[in-house]
């Protein structure tokens, strides 16, 4: 058969799939992220966004965050965060695991976005995994992007930098 | 067969007024397409209750709407409106209830529940335990209890932070039974979800080609261009007529 013949299939099923609208993929649910780290979900810790910590997110993110009240889970010096953050259009999910100021892992939890979902891959995550903080709240590694998916990275940088400010927020590490 | 001269030139006058009458709309609409961007026509909205009608585009009309102590929670397409205010956070899935509890908003939606301050406010927001759907709700003891998809019943904590198993009877509040919004909640936020209404090209456009009409419209536009062939051809057929009448030898 013509290869262009064989291709049509594939090409017009990708054509459809990219007119399709975007919903939410859960990768992997929150609850089943902090199970797996070993945190109780059902006894998370409580941090209010208020004054200052708000203000410092918003200089990280640009925006205030998108509630006053974050839950968050802690053992030991370990803190699990699940934050939000709107890539382009939608929030996007991701969990993260901070130990003595490092992301010691970090996943996307809930994409819903329609383009972007690459971050999900465990070798774009991976390159967080050590990142911490400057003194003036930026990551002290560069993060490679992915094409295509500017937003979406840019979204779990900013993600990444809070969730380390939080981390050490809660545990008097700043 | 032999045309009479003179019935020919009534039938060509008449069919001439009416399609005159279309031509004069063709011309006045086709210059005003040929200068849309000039005339900024498609940037200009119209949103008049007969366009609506004429279009069809129904009136926004809420999904659910829940009182909450002082407060009405309303879902209008996935927008959530806290009375007439849109609130900055969507709703996931369908409206299931709202409730008024320890001085902040408890909104049940589908797939989370809502905390929000009275002013709208988004405190944090609870995905229901195994990623599950809640159908029904309740406030019991300054609780929350949900019913959800799988048949379990969960209530809120104390802190509203997680949800716990409940041995307590079904809730009864769901989609269904929720309330009639205020009619003066309800028109403010028609205003406000209703979207902009068509273009002022759409609707040229659609005069132009007749399809404001549907496909009788369209079909009339296309005998009114068939028409003036034929007039065209009437009126060079009698000027053939007349030329001979005059070559003629009396």
């Amino acid at each position: 058969m013509h290869t262009f013949a064989r291709t049509l299939p594939g090409l017009l099923a990708a054509l459809l799939l990219a007119t399709l609208p975007a919903r939410a993929e859960t990768y992997q649910a929150p609850e089943a992220f902090v199970t797996e780290a070993g945190g109780d979900f059902d006894a998370p810790e409580v941090l209010w966004l208020t004054g200052e910590i708000q203000d410092t997110i918003r200089a990280i993110l640009g925006h205030r965050y998108a509630s006053l009240r974050l839950r968050y889970w802690r053992d030991g010096d370990e803190t699990l965060w699940v934050l939000e953050e709107i890539g382009k259009e939608k929030p996007i999910t991701l969990g993260f695991r901070v130990a003595d100021g490092a992301i010691v892992d970090s996943r996307t939890l809930v994409f819903r976005e329609s383009r972007g979902w690459e971050i999900r891959f465990p070798g774009f995550a991976r390159q967080f995994r050590g990142a911490r903080l400057t003194d003036d709240r930026r990551l002290d590694r560069a993060i490679d992007g992915i094409t295509g998916a500017t937003l979406s990275v840019n979204a779990y940088r900013r993600l990444a930098r809070v969730a380390l400010y939080l981390h050490a927020e809660v545990s008097g590490e700043d | 067969m032999k045309i009479d001269p003179r019935r020919l030139l009534a039938i060509h006058r008449a069919v001439g007024a009416v399609v005159a009458a279309f031509l004069v709309l063709l011309a006045i609409t086709g210059v005003a397409l040929n200068h849309t961007e000039a005339l900024a026509l498609d940037q200009r909205h119209l949103d008049a209750p007969w366009v609506r009608a004429l279009y069809g585009i129904p009136e926004p009309e809420p999904e659910q709407a829940f009182a909450a102590g002082q407060h009405w929670l309303s879902n209008w397409n996935g927008r959530l409106f806290l009375d007439h205010r849109p609130l900055a956070t969507e709703s996931r899935g369908e409206l299931v209830g709202a409730f008024a509890v320890q001085g902040i908003l408890a909104v049940i939606t589908a797939r989370e529940l809502l905390l929000l301050t009275p002013e709208g406010q988004r405190i944090d927001a609870l995905a229901y335990p195994g990623d599950g759907t809640a159908r029904a709700a309740a406030m019991r003891d300054d609780r929350i209890i949900l019913g959800l998809a799988d048949g379990r019943i969960v209530a809120t904590n104390p802190a509203f932070t997680a949800f716990r198993p409940a041995d307590v009877a079904a809730p009864a509040v769901s989609p269904a039974t929720g309330e009639a919004l205020p009619a003066g909640i309800r028109t403010a936020i028609r205003e406000q979800a209703r979207g902009p209404g068509i273009t002022l090209e759409r609707l040229i456009l659609d005069l132009h080609s007749g399809r404001i009409a549907g496909p009788v419209g369209v079909w009339l536009m296309d005998a009114v261009a068939v028409a003036l062939v034929a007039l065209v051809a009437s009126g060079l057929g009698q000027r053939w007529i007349l030329r001979r009448r005059h070559k003629r030898p009396r």
